[in-house]
């Protein structure tokens, strides 16, 4: 049944797909009793999306589905969505789940004449009744063209009335088609423009040695939906999970609570220390004390009786152990005492949507009030331009929406002064920024410090030179004539 | 009673499924000398058998070889190179 709003219009019922994020960008899920194609190359995931939707229904909506296969027989898919966790097998003998195995037969076969697909529609209808779905995959449309390829004709008009008989029926269908090409037409045969209500797209796209997985809702017929590309991934026990880009909208909340760096100096320099739900970047030169100020920042928090926890994508979790000993921190002690979980994973071990993902679950599960990333540079290494933005746009707005304090450390390339890569990109999606830089007083080589920027609050201005020992870090006194920080040149009074 | 070596898929009434009934029987007419005996299934009535038989499309003549089973979509209108696609040759005075 559709209901019905004031106007009369009538509003569309919406299907959830089990991609929470692709369930957000069409405006809560698939139109109910309405057709989607599914486009994408090979390798894009358009059954593992398809599978999902069928799966989702079963088990989270009490909604059984029909598997109609044009390519691989039903024992094949059985056993290689396993690995995603949907058991295809076991939900088919609970009579919640029936196949149409309609993949290629081993006979030969001869097409002569007009013909219908009425023996598939009769097909499909009995497995609906027989296990009284209200989802319908066929998987992939391209297939049978490639059965019944001298006759494109017959099969979009026979496609044409499946498709509506299955509607009439109040089934949601999904149907998916195979692209040539990443960014061509949209599935070949042109099955979209016949058949389709929703257009989605599904996209494997390498770039500079770099693999992104992307989802990109084309088309909805009567409805709005997000616009742009969805960077998503596919995982064990998951399948498809999209990786959105809330923060666009920009709705955190701005929290006046202040905690503290970690370092009583630093936390005078910033007003009183950095917001509750605040990200931090620190930015300098290998060398300049990145990994002390995150140390200090840790240990600060569980000092106050915070839970804290790092990412570090540089040093492994023995060393990282070690150069805290040096500064007199015990982070073994805070580890044994489930104050402080550190993680330390190559950059390389996964993508980047991955390693948000993996985040977002540790912070869900260790529930932390501070985290820290070391370092972003070291991320950005594995992904295109595009992708690490994506990922920081993604990782900011998560941070702040769990009201966490974030401290995400950047490397900048050259010694003394220079921005880093990541230093451009976070820039704007950062509430403060510290620069560490290497500054060079006649024959001595001192390390300074500047708060460049604190969203909502004052901050000190001046740079200030700071020592490191076996006790941390130390400021001193500010810099009378430093050069400038940001290019790295001659000595230039600060403006 | 013999196992029907040959099976004619249809769907209902459609203008060509009767069609391809009606083009059936006249083919039948020329090998029932031989010992061919044919079903036709209905798989608006019977789709579980249509579901066995992995059929898509109506109407599909399948001819049920142990060894090379052989299928014909289309409304068998041509019936030479329906014959040639079965492999069945016809004696010459019924040719």
């Amino acid at each position: 049944m559709t209901e019905q709003d004031l106007d009369g219009a009538t509003v569309l019922e919406r299907v959830k797909t089990g991609v929470n994020a692709f369930d957000e960008l069409v405006m809560g899920g698939l139109p109910r009793a309405r057709t989607t194609v599914v486009g994408g190359t090979p390798g894009s995931g358009k059954t593992v999306f398809a599978t999902q939707f069928i799966a989702n229904g079963i088990t989270t909506h009490s909604e059984n589905g029909v598997l109609v296969t044009f390519e691989e027989p039903p024992a094949d898919i059985e056993a290689n969505m396993r690995s995603f966790g949907w058991e295809l097998a076991r939900w088919r003998r609970q009579g919640r789940l029936a196949f149409v195995d309609a993949s290629p037969p081993s006979s030969d076969e001869m097409v002569a004449g007009d013909f219908d697909l009425a023996a598939l529609l009769s097909r499909i209808q009995h497995a609906v009744k027989t296990v009284g779905a209200k989802r319908v995959v066929l998987d992939s449309l391209t297939q049978l063209f490639d059965h019944f390829i001298g006759d494109p004709k017959i099969l979009r008009r026979e496609l044409f009335h499946i498709s509506s008989a299955l509607k009439k029926a109040g089934l949601t269908v999904l149907m998916t088609a195979e692209r040539n090409s990443e960014y061509g037409e949209i599935t070949r045969h042109r099955l979209e423009e016949f058949v389709a209500d929703n257009v989605v797209i599904l996209r494997n796209v390498l770039h500079r040695e770099k693999r992104r997985r992307t989802i990109e809702v084309l088309k909805m017929r009567g409805s709005h939906h997000a616009e742009g590309e969805t960077p998503f991934t596919l995982l064990e026990n998951q399948g498809v999970v999209a990786v959105p880009l809330s923060s666009l909208r920009l709705e955190q909340q701005s929290s006046m609570v202040r905690v503290t760096s970690g370092n009583p100096s630093i936390d005078e320099m910033c007003g009183g220390g950095f917001f509750r739900d605040s990200v931090t970047l620190v930015s300098g030169a290998t060398g300049t004390g990145k990994t002390l100020l995150v140390t200090n920042f840790l240990a600060g928090g569980v000092a106050a009786g915070e839970k804290a926890l790092l990412f570090g994508y540089e040093e492994s979790k023995g060393q990282l152990f070690r150069n805290a000993t040096g500064w007199g921190v015990d982070f073994a002690q805070m580890e044994s005492e489930g104050n402080l979980k550190i993680i330390c994973l190559y950059p390389e071990a996964q993508s980047l949507p991955d390693h948000l993902l993996t985040i977002q679950a540790l912070v869900d599960e260790f529930q932390p009030s501070r985290i820290a990333i070391d370092s972003l540079s070291a991320l950005e290494r594995i992904a295109s331009d595009i992708g690490f933005r994506e990922f920081l746009i993604s990782l900011t707005s998560f941070i702040k929406k769990r009201e966490i304090a974030g401290l995400c450390t950047a490397t900048s390339k050259s010694l003394v002064g220079g921005e880093s890569v990541s230093e451009q990109h976070i820039s704007t999606l950062t509430d403060s920024i510290i620069l560490l830089r290497y500054i060079q007083e006649k024959e001595t080589m001192h390390r300074g410090l500047m708060v460049l920027k604190m969203r909502g609050s004052e901050h000190a201005k001046e740079i200030r030179r700071f020592t490191i020992d076996g006790a941390g870090m130390h400021l001193g006194e500010p810099f009378r004539e430093a050069p400038n920080v940001f290019t790295g040149g001659d000595a230039a009074p600060n403006h | 009673m013999n196992e029907p070596l040959l099976r004619l898929y249809i769907a209902g009434n459609s203008a060509i499924s009767r069609r391809a009934e009606q083009n059936l029987s006249r083919l039948q007419e020329l090998i029932k000398p031989q010992g061919w005996e044919a079903e036709v299934v209905d798989v608006l009535a019977q789709p579980e058998r249509a579901e066995h038989a992995r059929i898509l499309a109506t109407p599909t003549l399948s001819y049920e070889h142990p060894v090379r089973p052989r299928r014909i979509v289309g409304d068998l209108s041509d019936t030479k190179s329906v014959l040639d696609f079965l492999g069945i040759e016809l004696k010459r005075d019924t040719a």
